[in-house]
């Protein structure tokens, strides 16, 4: 492998040095080399300044700056959160998942506590022996979850980001939809954990799919957070309105909200909040709050 | 009308205040400073200059384009760099992972071209020794610079720099001086700062914003010179004067009506501006 050379020992108080062929074919190209014999060569170039000296002499001045491009980069590299990593594998473009993955709305804090949220909804659903409690809590968390991702604090570079090309509705809808993922695949985990209570998806699904989509809507005019108290706000006295309607005792489970009436409503709610969303996209690229 | 931003008549309200009313300006390629005391209209101005915000009323012309449209709004931003007032900071984020994020969202999409933009502009700031670490953990001006490197990708026409000097200390604050003088070679800056010193250091032109109004367009030298004839030291005050103040040397420094016997010194730019000031009856706490 290594050939032992005339003079001094290196600088590392080594009794041999590599040839000169093995060196020149080293600084040619250290890829034809075997595992094994260029792990060898390296320790000893670590070690040896005459030989790293070699080494430097035979190597062009755009190779070096090439190897050194590439170990910054390596080493510049930003550390990415478990997130952007799911969203890469997925096949999301690098930028895209880490812009995506930047909002706070997807740090492990914010899905934590919907996580337990949704625990919180079950365990009440399953003291009270009826589904009710979550079918009308579920809607909610996709809601907060959203508006989060869109609220003034939403960009991890604040005012910043706002006049730059990529934002806009394009990089809100993305948060958006990683997000609701997110928090479906919860509120499935969490509807399964429900077992024999029974909380059809379908009756949950569409008020959770309006609310949030009635706040991004709602956020073309006023700030997100004013658009999601108002949306929660407003589920709530519709959802106690119909019960109070159909009896102080009646099971929310049982009122029209989650029956066919209330499901068309919140139909009706999601694409007219769609239809707002697509005609005032733009509002999307101006400061929110201040517009 | 033919510098790269013309506004015309542009007016933004928030509610009954009305921030800047009817303005009308042209920029030319160089550097403009916005002078005015807290409150006068420049972040507002600014904003709707970068985008950020828009006008209520009026006509921008920004780059050749409309920022009232999104594909106008869309242009501007692929040329623009900005530096608003208050950068917001993740504090997880690196100075590195910060304007490797800017960087994103003005569409470096390739990771090695982009990392390269990042790498020059945090040298350009001084910052290549600390750029891996939490900023968190970086003193204010050094946050300031790493927000002045995001301005920078990507070398834009237009940089909008919102008190970019505000944290640097003086020796920064010569570097910044030095950069932007680079920087701005052939673009066309807009910064708002409150050290006159720097206006007249750093720009070509000075815009006086006083109460939602442009009070005056014109180089630092003419704002100076506004004040000529009506600048004049004693060794104690004079309270025919508009205003005064006390100096280093103990002197005290007066601007206004001179007496006949008094001695007249050469005005500054500060001068000129604190006179304008009081002319249009607007309140400035003392000068900088």
């Amino acid at each position: 492998m290594t050939d032992t050379r005339n003079g001094d020992a290196g600088s590392g108080g080594n009794a041999w040095h590599a040839s000169e062929a093995l060196i020149e074919r080293f600084a040619v190209d250290p890829g034809e080399f075997d595992d094994a014999v260029a792990a060898s060569l390296e320790a000893h170039l670590v070690a040896c300044g005459d030989c790293r000296s070699a080494v430097r002499e035979r190597v062009g001045d755009s190779v070096l700056e090439e190897s050194w491009h590439r170990v910054a980069t390596i080493i510049d590299t930003p550390r990415r959160s478990i997130g952007e990593r799911m969203m890469i594998r997925l096949g999301v473009s690098e930028s895209t998942a880490r812009l995506v993955a930047g909002t706070p709305a997807l740090s492990l804090a914010s899905l934590g506590s919907i996580v337990v949220l949704a625990v919180l909804a079950v365990s009440s659903s399953r003291m009270t022996d009826s589904s009710g409690a979550f079918l009308v809590m579920a809607p909610l968390f996709p809601l907060v979850a959203v508006a989060s991702a869109f609220a003034s604090v939403a960009d991890p570079v604040g005012e910043t980001a706002v006049p730059t090309p990529l934002q806009g509705a394009g990089l809100v809808l993305r948060r958006a939809v990683v997000i609701l993922a997110v928090v479906f695949v919860v509120l499935g985990a969490a509807d399964l954990a429900m077992g024999d209570l029974d909380a059809p998806v379908v009756a949950w699904l569409l008020p959770a799919l309006a609310l949030p989509v009635g706040a991004l809507a709602l956020g073309t005019w006023v700030r997100a957070e004013v658009a999601a108290t108002t949306l929660g706000l407003s589920w709530m006295t519709v959802v106690l309105g119909v019960r109070w309607m159909a009896g102080q005792h009646s099971d929310f489970a049982d009122t029209s909200t989650f029956a066919p009436p209330g499901q068309f409503a919140a139909f009706i709610v999601l694409l007219s909040a769609a239809a707002v969303l697509l005609v005032r996209r733009d509002q999307f690229q101006v400061l929110e709050g201040v517009r | 009308m033919n510098g790269n931003v013309k506004l015309e008549g542009v007016t933004k309200a928030f509610g009954s205040l009305v921030a800047v009313d009817g303005i009308d300006v042209d920029l030319a390629p160089g550097v403009t400073g916005l002078l005015g005391p807290n409150g006068a209209g420049k972040t507002t101005l600014m904003r709707m200059v970068a985008t950020v915000i828009a006008a209520d009323s009026g006509r921008l012309d920004v780059l050749g384009h409309d920022p009232s449209t999104g594909s106008g709004r869309l242009e501007i931003r692929r040329q623009l760099g900005y530096l608003p007032q208050e950068p917001g900071f993740h504090r997880n984020f690196s100075a590195f992972d910060f304007v490797d994020y800017v960087a994103i969202l003005k569409e470096w999409g390739d990771r090695s071209a982009r990392h390269d933009e990042v790498r020059r502009v945090l040298s350009v700031v001084g910052l290549e020794s600390v750029m891996h670490k939490r900023i968190g953990r970086l003193s204010g001006g050094m946050r300031r610079r790493v927000a002045i490197a995001q301005a920078l990708v990507g070398t834009p026409r237009l940089l909008v720099l919102d008190e970019p000097t505000a944290g640097l200390d003086p020796e920064q604050r010569l570097r910044f001086r030095e950069l932007l003088g680079t920087a701005a070679d052939g673009a066309t800056v807009l910064l708002s700062t409150h050290q006159t010193d720097d206006v007249a250091a750093l720009c070509n032109r000075v815009v006086v914003l006083l109460a939602g109004r442009i009070r005056f367009v014109g180089s630092p030298g003419d704002l100076a010179q506004r004040a000529d004839g009506r600048v004049w030291t004693a060794s104690t005050r004079d309270a025919r004067a508009e205003v005064a103040w006390v100096t280093g040397d103990g002197a005290v420094r007066h601007i206004g009506t001179p007496p006949a016997d008094a001695q007249l010194v050469v005005p500054t730019v500060e001068d000129g501006y604190l006179l304008l000031a009081r002319e249009a009856d607007v309140v400035v706490v003392g000068p900088s």
